[in-house]
């Protein structure tokens, strides 16, 4: 299956992050972007997303407290299929990993292949 | 009455004039010839017997007489006439012709209501009042001639007929109309008659009605009172028997009481004996009384007896203390002197060895000191050691955002790089003079769709863009580090207050964007002072740091920064909307080592060494606050 098939969300506040992460990988897969939690939320709602990558520090709401929204939207969601990105990782997203199907943690600034490539075996392609 | 019940067919009375010829001698003679020759003339309904006979009812004998005459066979008729003298209780059976005399007409009425009266034909002699006749002989011109009156309905009526010669008789015929109207007036006299007995029939009936109805009510009456009657009757046997059974109750009661009484007398006998009883037992109590009285007595003397030996005992017992006393006090003064001598030895001997350790304890504290300063300094060293971990972890933190950019920026701007080449090349092969060019130039169309050729044109700008803004903010925080790390430089120097600040903030960025909003009250003019820079940045750097850490994380924080002129010197307030302090903990804050924070978070010396600071340029510091109404630090420096 042609990879551009593949949705994923990446949820930023900070907009240059945003748009870089389109530019970055927006001929491998389709990309939808949210600037906030709550956009994300409503994005969720209406689109069927494969990958959803998440910063962790945001104003309003947290990476994880979103990540545990999204497993109370969709609660039959296949493992493995959240992202977090950030500065350093701490206790909080212990409850994550165990909780809310948290795949993997992403520390910023990412590599482009090494994320790709992540992305990738998530999606199961070598 | 009769004569009403009767007349429901119309009488046809003809009146029948006779005038007779004047040759006989009598009336009476007239009159019985007359009758006779009607006789002859009248049709007899059952004509089979040959006897008549005539009933006359009359006083006159001379008439009787003269009927009696024409007696006989009559060859005219070949009847058979008898002429019999009638009283009224006669039977009438017998005759078949009824005259009635002029006197005796009344007697019409009587012999009418007898059963066979109306078979036989009726003379009458006179008869004015009404026309119950069949024949009327009518005597005129002075009782010398006779004529007959004739009414042939009651004739018919009784089933008798005339023969049409009875003209040649000469008589008159009753007038049927008149007849006819009198009876009718008869009729509406004796109907109104009826009538008026109706009425008073009716009202008779009315009356009867109303007293059955009175009578029925009186009935009810009297029902009614009889019930009552009954009732009452009722309750009056229940009340005898009331009665019978109070009276029976009364016996059994007054028998009762009779055995009460017998049973009162008996108790009253008894009561005595009880009485005399209690007199003896008196008697008694009195005899022992008089003999307790004695031994009280007795027993009053053996007291006093006690009493005078008591106060001997006491006697002796002073005397006994007195020499106790007087043994003590030898005692203690012995011991006494023992003791002095001991003590003296022993402060002897102590004064000796404390000089001794006296002198072992200085060395001892000679090296504590020594120690305690060097663990100050290595204390102050890990203090900075902590500012500095705050400090790199800041700049990590702030770095790695804007170093993100440039990488992802570089990336993209590769890749789009990339694309537009593979286009550019294409675009770069085709030649002026090439046959197919309008092709070519399609195909490099369908090759720009491909790789997006527009969309990375646009994108290579915005790229550039952002790396650029990675670059700089990287450079701008390097300088703030820059300005920071003059921490040991020894030698003061000029100092803008609002650039050190500025840089303490921007380290710390990371810890309070999210939910502290700074606010800064600059005075433009204020002038820049002379100090050791790098140490007043840690000051700022310390009591920032501490502002973040007192503001909840759930809480909207802020941070409220103020700096003024204010004579020779300039203030600094850092405001914060945190938890406060108790006056308690607002006195220890600058002592060293003192921290609210949890083991491993802090050491305590944050204050301590900025206190140290602002002494050392001669400012003050002062703090305000309030256990959750927040925490204010003011800080005083002079300007030179």
């Amino acid at each position: 299956m042609d990879t551009m098939e593949y949705t994923i969300l990446y949820v930023d506040d900070e907009e240059i992050n945003l748009r870089l992460f389109r530019k970055s990988f927006r001929r491998d897969f389709n990309i939808l972007l949210a600037g906030s939690a709550k956009e994300a939320l409503e994005i969720i709602k209406t689109e069927k997303i494969d990958i959803i990558i998440t910063d962790q520090r945001m104003p309003e709401m947290t990476g994880v407290e979103l990540l545990k929204i999204v497993n109370q939207l969709l609660p039959d969601i296949p493992p493995h299929r959240l992202i977090l990105s950030g500065y350093s990782e701490n206790l909080d997203i212990d409850d994550a990993y165990n909780h809310y199907h948290l795949f993997s943690f992403v520390q910023k600034p990412w590599q482009y292949d090494e994320l790709k490539q992540l992305l990738l075996n998530i999606l199961g392609h070598t | 009455m009769n004569h009403c019940r009767t007349l429901v067919c119309i009488f046809f009375i003809c009146q029948f004039c006779w005038s007779g010829s004047a040759q006989f001698k009598n009336i009476e003679e007239i009159k019985a010839l007359l009758t006779l020759k009607l006789c002859e003339k009248v049709i007899w309904p059952a004509d089979t017997q040959k006897l008549y006979r005539l009933g006359i009812i009359s006083d006159n004998h001379q008439l009787i007489e003269q009927f009696k005459k024409i007696d006989g066979y009559n060859q005219q008729t070949l009847k058979h006439f008898q002429t019999i003298v009638i009283q009224i209780h006669n039977n009438l059976e017998d005759v078949d012709i009824l005259y009635f005399d002029q006197k005796n007409l009344e007697l019409i009425k009587n012999i009418s209501n007898l059963p066979n009266y109306k078979k036989k034909l009726i003379f009458t002699e006179n008869q004015t009042s009404n026309k119950e006749f069949m024949f009327n002989i009518i005597t005129y011109s002075n009782n010398t001639k006779a004529t007959f009156e004739l009414n042939r309905a009651n004739l018919i009526f009784a089933g008798f007929d005339v023969l049409p010669e009875i003209i040649e008789l000469k008589g008159s015929e009753v007038d049927v109309r008149d007849l006819y109207k009198q009876t009718k007036k008869l009729l509406l006299l004796e109907e109104d008659k009826v009538n008026g007995m109706q009425l008073r029939l009716d009202n008779q009936r009315n009356e009867i009605e109303k007293m059955t109805l009175k009578i029925v009510s009186l009935n009810n009456d009297i029902f009614s009172k009889n019930v009552i009657i009954e009732h009452q009757t009722d309750s009056i046997s229940r009340k005898e028997k009331i009665l019978l059974e109070l009276k029976k109750t009364t016996v059994t009661q007054e028998s009762e009481i009779r055995n009460n009484l017998s049973s009162i007398t008996r108790q009253k006998r008894y009561i005595i004996l009880i009485d005399s009883m209690i007199k003896k037992q008196d008697q008694n109590v009195e005899k022992q009384q008089k003999s307790l009285a004695n031994l009280n007595k007795q027993i009053k003397e053996k007291e006093k007896d006690l009493a005078h030996k008591d106060f001997i005992l006491k006697e002796k017992d002073i005397l006994i203390n007195v020499k106790n006393n007087q043994i003590y006090l030898l005692a203690t003064l012995t011991i006494l002197v023992v003791v002095v001598v001991f003590l003296f030895l022993r402060a002897y001997r102590i004064n000796k060895a404390a000089k001794l350790s006296l002198a072992e304890q200085k060395e001892k504290l000679e090296t504590a000191l020594e120690h305690l300063t060097q663990t100050q300094e290595l204390l102050v060293q890990s203090e900075k050691m902590v500012s500095l971990g705050i400090l790199t972890a800041g700049i990590a933190h702030e770095i790695n955002n804007p170093i993100n950019f440039v990488i992802a920026g570089i990336n993209s701007l590769q890749k789009d790089f990339e694309d537009i080449i593979i286009v550019l090349t294409e675009i770069n092969k085709l030649k002026f003079d090439d046959d197919n060019l309008a092709e070519e130039i399609k195909n490099i169309e369908k090759l720009k769709e491909k790789y997006s050729y527009k969309e990375a044109f646009e994108g290579i700008y915005e790229t550039i863009d952002d790396i650029r803004l990675g670059a700089n903010r990287t450079a701008e925080i390097v300088k703030g580090l820059r300005n920071f790390s003059r921490l040991d430089k020894d030698e003061r120097s000029l100092y803008n207050i609002h650039e050190g600040i500025d840089a303490s903030l921007l380290l710390l960025r990371n810890k309070y964007k999210l939910h502290i909003e700074i606010i800064k009250n600059y005075d433009e003019y204020l002038p820049d002072i002379e100090c050791f820079s790098g140490k007043l940045n840690q000051v700022f750097m310390n009591i920032i740091s501490n502002a973040i850490d007192a503001i909840d994380t759930t809480v909207n924080g802020k941070i409220i920064i103020t700096t003024q002129k204010i004579d020779d010197k300039v203030s600094i307030s850092i405001k914060d909307n945190g938890l406060g302090m108790t006056t308690e903990i607002k006195s220890k804050i600058f002592d060293p080592f003192f921290t609210t924070k949890k083991v491993g978070k802090g050491i305590g010396l944050g204050l301590a060494i900025t206190f140290g600071i602002i002494e050392e340029h001669k400012g003050s510091i002062n703090v305000i606050s309030e256990p959750e109404k927040g925490t204010e630090f003011l800080i005083m420096l002079p300007i030179a």
